[in-house]
């Protein structure tokens, strides 16, 4: 079974997600506040199982959050721990925020310690 | 001066004058009381970022008050929602207060729920770990909660109070009230620097 592309737009409080199984360019980005994460990133994670199984030959995440919530940061967790159990494949996640946002640059660095998977910080100020 | 008025119900007309004086006088943004739904949440949310839009404030400022009223307002309504099943919590057992303020030049988040008086004692306890930790130690508790709670995905693991003392800069003020022998009165007070 071949996986297609999960295209999700954005609402006023979750992110648009654009995971491309072909490429392994994979994006999540906006604001992330809903109250239970888990019914929004659940469904994401779900396929991440899928692709984990028949994956590209490397995954790069971008990530980029205006807004982040504790809920999704959980959730969030369970999708860096399914994308890290890809054995033999790159895979690498690029953290982006703004110069000025020291929040999430902070948010990121949580992660990188936490998460086993190569982790790219990037102050950028084009988003 | 003329002074006209017409009374037909038993309360009070200037009452509401003397909340409009000291909501004035605190500087109140924005206030709310009454039961936390997720509809309910989103629009207070959208209301106030709004509201703060319109303020002469710094981006940064603007985002951490949002994130942590965020944050706020999730943690009542998880923890309003866990309750049915223990103590029978009573509709009026299950609405909240929020009030945003300007103090000072800094922005005050006050709220007020009902608890379970046997949810007192570990709540109490984890604020005060809380507040016993400095930036490094919060983020290693934080960091800590994280990876545990991605074990667990019930588990909350108070990810959110740590979040609000961290993003906040300053202890959490807070305070147990005994309405009756089974339900408190959790009043917390976030000053964000």
């Amino acid at each position: 079974m071949s996986l297609t592309t999960l295209h999700i737009l954005p609402t006023a409080f979750t992110p648009e997600v654009k995971f491309d199984p072909t490429t392994g360019k994979f994006e999540i980005k906006g604001r992330s506040i809903p109250e239970n994460a888990h019914e929004f990133y659940n469904p994401l994670i779900d396929w991440v199982k899928n692709y984990s199984e028949i994956p590209a030959g490397s995954t790069s995440v971008d990530v980029y959050f205006e807004y982040l919530n504790t809920s999704s940061s959980k959730s969030l967790m369970h999708l860096f721990n399914v994308l890290g159990t890809i054995s033999g494949k790159q895979v690498s996640i690029n953290w982006l925020h703004t110069q000025d946002d020291e929040a999430m640059k902070e948010a990121g660095e949580d992660f990188n310690t936490i998460v086993n998977l190569p982790f790219n910080i990037v102050a950028t100020d084009t988003i | 001066m003329y002074i006209c008025f017409t009374r037909f119900l038993n309360v009070s007309l200037s009452n509401i004058y003397q909340l409009y004086r000291s909501m004035e006088e605190e500087n109140v943004i924005l206030s709310f009381k009454g039961i936390i739904t997720a509809d309910l949440l989103t629009s207070v949310l959208h209301l106030m970022e709004a509201k703060m839009e319109k303020m002469d404030e710094a981006p940064r400022t603007r985002k951490r008050v949002f994130s942590i009223l965020v944050e706020c307002l999730q943690n009542i309504y998880h923890h309003l929602d866990d309750n049915p099943t223990e103590v029978d919590f009573e509709a009026h057992n299950r609405s909240a207060v929020v009030l945003i303020s300007k103090v000072n030049n800094q922005f005050l988040i006050r709220t007020g729920n009902c608890i379970n008086i046997p949810k007192i004692m570990e709540l109490k306890e984890r604020l005060d770990m809380i507040n016993s930790l400095d930036k490094d130690g919060l983020r290693e508790m934080y960091q800590t909660s994280l990876s545990e709670a991605a074990m667990s995905p019930k588990a909350t693991a108070g990810l959110g109070m740590i979040d609000i003392a961290r993003k906040s800069g300053n202890k959490l003020d807070y305070e147990f009230l005994e309405i009756d022998s089974k339900i408190g009165f959790f009043c917390l007070n976030i000053l964000i620097d």
